[in-house]
């Protein structure tokens, strides 16, 4: 009897142990496989250079600048209205009905998937707004009614607006309650005490959403895959009313459309390395610095 | 800690009104400062109304879009099956709603472009949950084990580097975990199981598991490293071996939360696209064998959605896909929130 539980012990201890380090090395075998496929490919002239017409050689140039201005335009959308709503979450609302719908709206747009996102973007952001601005300033053709992007941005400034809220409220709950009510004691306004006590302490937090949000939009492919990405446009014009070029959606293309998938295997894996580290580097400098800002509050 | 109370403060501000101003000037700074305390406090409810304003517009847009196949005459009569593309000119006919739905419910055949288009759901939605449920499980069982190990059995130093080195998953774009299933893992889980198709709803199900159990793993590493210590240790005091311990007395206390926590696996899988669209083989077709190929509701949106004509009938359709996505979605919230809120004891 004794030593049947013993076994049943060692027995679910080696396979809870020997699974962990399944999904352990999973992990490390999967960046391991893109660095080690992906890293002979990497070369100055391949990160600068644009793309052939067949997409059987040159870089990815206009792919990386595409992705850039992507995502620092919807971090210009994204980052102020994620500090707003996490701000107006933490610190302005009474815990009512208003608090509780603005909270479940938060989590219903973590919660819906990516690629309702690019509807929404399709049938609001180019068809309405776009098709609104149009109309407006009188064009005849479309100017602004055309998948774009302006459009695109927007449309992940929408998805990752969740990430931002979460790390900005993370970093106020850290601040104490006793500086406010300090704040409030030495005939602060509620808003004084916002942008002079808690703010500067949650600048690390609005950091962190910052960063985590560059890295997932930079990740992120479905919701734009009829909001403006291109399928080839070699050189990337700047205007924000014209298509682009994107990292992610160029290896799936790629990987699926291109005439000859096998000759081309190096440089999708040389881009598929390139967006990796984009996407991973942002989000480990992301989690350093939530580490570093906990830390620093907790001292 | 101590506050720097000087930085960002304006000149305009004193730092002893009483001491600076006359009081008419006191009276002019505090209605500047009401007046700033105002704005401010309406700008920020103004963002916190937009986030609702922003779920509400997702939802009506893409429900706004879809209406069409219900509401507009044209677009019925296209949708309708006895559709006569012969004889383009004498079909004058009003198909109604439930022409409609016999397409959308009808025979199981997705095939969008052709002459006579149909759009059944059920091949989509069987490929969907076929997947989703090949995720789901071995999403759970993986991280059921890996948070087991965390919480219990791995040695101190090695939890934290597990911890770490989980969560780095969450941080690979889906678009690479496609990419990598569809050109590497394919081709060899094809020779270890010997199926006959080498992009199936099994190869999705087991990439998209990846994106779950860094989500799946922190969840239940939380539900087991905060049960109550004093528990542990007084079935440990019984006679109890870890493994008892786990399963007589830690799961039966977070069934609930174990529950709710792979139901939200369930919502982040069934959403995803581009694994799916680039390791199911895209086959709308209407089986139970996890082996064959599939197609999900999502990647049809993904794939189809950059050829259609704004307007036209699969536009609509596609948009369809998405409120469906949506619905879905709202149901598993809200089925989450209640077990979550149903089961929060201990």
């Amino acid at each position: 009897m004794r030593d049947r539980r013993l076994l049943f012990e060692f027995a679910f201890r080696a396979v809870s142990n020997a699974v962990a380090m399944v999904v352990v090395g999973v992990t490390l075998f999967i960046l391991g496989l893109v660095f080690v496929k992906g890293i002979g490919g990497i070369s100055f002239a391949f990160l600068t250079s644009p793309p052939t017409g067949t997409m059987d050689g040159g870089g990815i140039g206009p792919m990386i600048l595409g992705t850039a201005w992507l995502v620092i335009l919807m971090s210009l959308m994204t980052v102020p209205l994620g500090a707003i709503i996490a701000v107006y979450l933490n610190e302005i609302a009474t815990r009512n009905w208003l608090y509780n719908t603005v909270m479940s709206s938060v989590r219903t747009l973590a919660a819906v998937p990516s690629i309702v996102f690019g509807l929404f973007g399709l049938a609001f952001f180019v068809t309405v707004i776009g098709g609104g601005l149009d109309w407006l300033f009188g064009y005849e053709e479309r100017v602004f009614q055309e998948r774009c992007l302006l459009w695109a941005a927007l449309t992940m400034g929408t998805l990752t607006l969740p990430t931002n809220v979460i790390s900005v409220s993370e970093a106020l709950k850290l601040v104490p309650d006793e500086q406010r009510h300090a704040g409030i004691c030495l005939g602060y306004t509620r808003w004084e005490v916002v942008k002079w006590v808690v703010l500067p302490q949650a600048v690390g937090g609005i950091l962190t959403g910052l960063v985590l949000s560059v890295s997932r939009g930079a990740g992120e492919v479905a919701p734009i895959l009829f909001v403006g990405v291109a399928y080839f446009l070699p050189h990337f014009t700047g205007d924000v009313l014209d298509q682009f070029m994107e990292l992610g959606y160029h290896i799936y293309v790629m990987a699926t459309q291109s005439p000859n998938v096998d000759e081309t295997l190096p440089i999708q894996y040389a881009t598929t390395l390139v967006l990796l580290t984009l996407t991973f580097g942002f989000n480990s400098i992301g989690q350093v610095i939530r580490w570093m800002h906990r830390k620093k509050m907790s001292r | 800690m101590m506050i720097d109370d000087t930085v960002g403060r304006p000149a305009e501000y004193p730092a002893d009104p009483e001491a600076a101003a006359s009081t008419r000037d006191q009276i002019r700074w505090m209605a500047r400062r009401r007046r700033e305390q105002l704005a401010a406090v309406t700008i920020l409810f103004l963002g916190g109304a937009l986030a609702v304003v922003m779920v509400l517009s997702i939802f009506i847009f893409v429900a706004k879009e879809s209406l069409p196949i219900f509401t507009n005459v044209d677009q019925r009569n296209e949708m309708s099956l006895y559709h006569d593309t012969e004889n383009e000119e004498e079909f004058e006919r009003d198909a109604s709603i439930f022409q409609t739905l016999d397409n959308l419910l009808g025979q199981p055949i997705w095939q969008p472009v052709s002459d006579q288009s149909t759009f059944s759901l059920w091949p989509l939605m069987a490929g969907t949950f076929k997947i989703t449920i090949v995720a789901v499980v071995e999403g759970t069982v993986l991280s059921f084990f890996t948070a087991i190990a965390i919480a219990f059995y791995l040695p101190r130093r090695m939890r934290y580097a597990v911890k770490v080195i989980t969560e780095l998953l969450a941080g690979i774009p889906s678009v690479v975990l496609g990419f990598l299933g569809l050109m590497f893992f394919a081709t060899y889980f094809q020779d270890l199981f010997g199926y006959p198709y080498r992009l199936n709803a099994f190869l999705a199900g087991t990439v998209l598991s990846l994106t779950v159990i860094p989500i799946m793993t922190t969840l239940f590493e939380d539900i087991y490293s905060s049960y109550s210590r004093d528990q542990i240790l007084a079935a440990k005091a019984v006679g109890m071996y870890d493994y008892q311990v786990i399963g007589r007395v830690i799961i039966p206390a977070t069934y609930g939360k174990v529950f709710a926590a792979a139901l939200l696996g369930f919502g982040r899988c069934f959403g995803e696209t581009m694994i799916v669209l680039m390791c199911s083989g895209n086959a709308a077709v209407l089986d139970a064998h996890l082996t064959s190929g599939a197609r999900s509701l999502a990647a049809t949106i993904g794939a189809e959605m950059a050829e259609v004509i704004i307007g036209w009938t699969h536009y609509s359709v596609l948009f369809l896909l998405g409120l469906l996505l949506i619905l879905f979605t709202f149901v598993i919230n809200y089925l989450s929130q209640i077990l979550i809120r149903k089961w929060t004891y201990a």
